[in-house]
């Protein structure tokens, strides 16, 4: 058999359905209570990670969503120029985009 | 060395033991035995394991410390001593929990003082079904694995032989519907050839 010896009956046991992890939060994440405080801090260091230029434009949306323009209005920027960030943002997986171009927080 | 013996019709005996349908009379215990009532995970694995499988017990069993889950596993080598040392660190919220399959006193005499002081020491608990002065046997090996399986909510398996003592401590924790997690381990090794 091709794999090491320690590792055969570990390995067995993952072809057999139980759970495959790599480290504690793959384990925490399966224990309600652990899943919802590690979500609030991953969230939360998100946050502080983006870049200033695009944060005022991430606390202009709200949790109902807005779309280019309202953004656009409110920030007084150009609809090209929130387009631009807002992709940015989206590919940083901190919005999401719903159809009719509607923004929301992940 | 103060040890306690817990009976079974006592308050502070373990809630999750009464459930097994050989539940033990009683337990002996030594350290901080107020952990046995809050969230633990057991981390189990090979007494001769791999320096990666080692590496990871720490990792995984020193993380889960600091978001102050306990620490179960059975004070043997390898990847049970990796993970009870990684609850040695000061950021180690969560403390560590030995089992053994002999007596607490025959194991402090004959075995490895130094890990079982330092459990202690950090605020942590060691326990067993075994009266103090009894000798290791296979036979009790095999029974308090499935103590550690009732102690936890879950067992991570870090590497695992086939027909070893972690994956009988994986049975039974699969037979009282408790989580159990796999680290995948090298589908390859050194001496692999294709034939």
């Amino acid at each position: 058999m091709c794999m090491m010896k320690t590792m055969r009956g570990s390995n067995a046991l993952i072809v057999k359905g139980e759970k495959c992890v790599r480290n504690a939060r793959d384990i925490l994440m399966h224990y309600p209570g652990y899943r919802e405080k590690l979500r609030g801090e991953e969230s939360i260091q998100q946050i502080k990670m983006i870049p200033e230029n695009l944060k005022e434009i991430y606390d202009s949306i709200d949790k109902k969503g807005k779309n280019i323009d309202e953004i656009s209005r409110l920030i007084k920027k150009s609809p090209w120029e929130v387009l631009s960030s807002l992709t940015i943002l989206e590919m940083q997986g901190m919005i999401k985009r719903y159809p009719g171009n509607i923004f929301v927080h992940t | 060395m103060h040890i306690k013996c817990i009976r079974k019709d006592e308050e502070n005996f373990p809630k999750n033991l009464l459930a097994l349908k050989d539940c033990p009379k009683q337990i002996f215990a030594m350290g901080n035995d107020e952990i046995l009532s809050h969230f633990s995970v057991a981390v189990v694995g090979a007494r001769r394991c791999s320096a990666l499988g080692e590496r990871i017990a720490k990792e995984i069993a020193g993380d889960l410390s600091k978001k102050g889950a306990h620490i179960i596993s059975g004070m043997a080598y390898g990847i049970d001593s990796a993970s009870h040392r990684a609850c040695f660190l000061e950021n180690a919220t969560g403390k560590t929990i030995g089992v053994l399959g002999c007596g607490i006193q025959h194991f402090y005499e004959r075995e490895r003082k130094e890990l079982f002081e330092k459990i202690i020491e950090t605020g942590g608990l060691i326990i067993s079904e075994y009266e103090n002065n009894e000798r290791p046997e296979k036979y009790k090996f095999h029974n308090r694995n499935r103590i550690i399986a009732s102690l936890s909510s879950g067992v991570v398996v870090v590497e695992a032989r086939e027909k070893s003592g972690s994956l009988i401590t994986a049975n039974y924790a699969k037979e009282l519907g408790k989580n159990i997690f796999v680290v995948p381990g090298n589908v390859y090794d050194e001496n692999y050839a294709r034939k």
